[in-house]
């Protein structure tokens, strides 16, 4: 799974004005508080979606909400050449070239785009794939963009290290 | 780190010489340390060079914030081997 690049139906996060089901136009925030506090059947929106190929960040789902993180990406062949010669100069911290994908399908990972996909809502067979290297490079980057403190994570590794180097 | 001080009067902990450790136990499992003033600040500066090693925050160049704007006007879609798999796994 892990990976993996699947076709997916990715919501898009909603913004105001909101709009749902059965409502004439769109509401503020402020006016879809009110209808909450009205009781007034606010818990239904109407989200912008497309079907997507996306990749997926990890193999766990858990029972309660079974979705996965994935990252959203694009064909390059879709980027204007300006944005295509920052990639392939590797210029761009915030896209990522993936290889395991057919000639003439070639797709960069857009870090910054993290989406979270139903398991009911991905296609089960993969149409590609990210390299161990390359998903390796989307954790750094996702890290880094999501600005993660891993000091802990680090610490802990070194340590372990050290420890499996025995008495100085 | 954090580090929180106390004056000697406020706190009994044991006499420590640095390169020693005194480790304090609750129910048999250890749960903190006391050691020496000299050991701390070692113990700082590894922790220090450690945190250098944490990842600068990477904003997103030109390029990305160009593929992520364009992306709700990219009309990709399956192909129609893959429409019609995932048309006839639904029914």
């Amino acid at each position: 799974m892990r990976g993996e690049l699947r076709w997916a139906v990715v919501p898009y996060a909603p913004a105001a004005p909101l709009a749902g089901p059965g409502w004439e136009g769109g509401i503020s925030l402020r006016d879809y508080m009110a209808r909450i506090r009205e009781g007034g059947g606010a818990d239904a929106l109407l989200l912008p979606v497309k079907v997507r190929p996306v990749l997926l960040l990890h193999s766990w789902v858990t029972a309660t909400h079974d979705a996965y993180l994935v990252l959203r990406t694009r064909r390059m062949a879709t980027l204007d050449e300006t944005t295509l010669e920052l990639v392939r100069e590797d210029a761009d911290p915030g896209l990522v070239p993936l290889s395991g994908v057919s000639a003439g399908a070639e797709r960069v990972a857009m870090v910054g785009a993290i989406s979270r996909v139903h398991a009911s809502a991905l296609d089960d067979q993969p149409l590609g794939w990210a390299t161990p290297a390359e998903m390796r490079l989307i954790g750094e980057r996702v890290a880094a963009r999501l600005e993660l403190d891993l000091d802990h994570v680090v610490e802990r590794r070194a340590l372990a290290l050290l420890d499996g180097l025995g008495p100085a | 780190m954090e580090i929180t001080t106390r004056t000697a009067d406020q706190v009994r902990v044991p006499r420590v010489a640095a390169g020693e450790a005194v480790v304090v136990t609750r129910h048999g499992a250890p749960v903190c340390a006391v050691i020496a003033i000299e050991d701390l600040r070692i113990l700082e500066r590894w922790k220090a060079a450690l945190a250098a090693t944490r990842p600068v925050p990477l904003p997103p160049g030109p390029a990305a914030l160009a593929a992520e704007a364009g992306e709700l006007d990219d009309d990709e879609f399956p192909d129609a081997a893959t429409v019609d798999r995932i048309l006839g796994a639904g029914s």
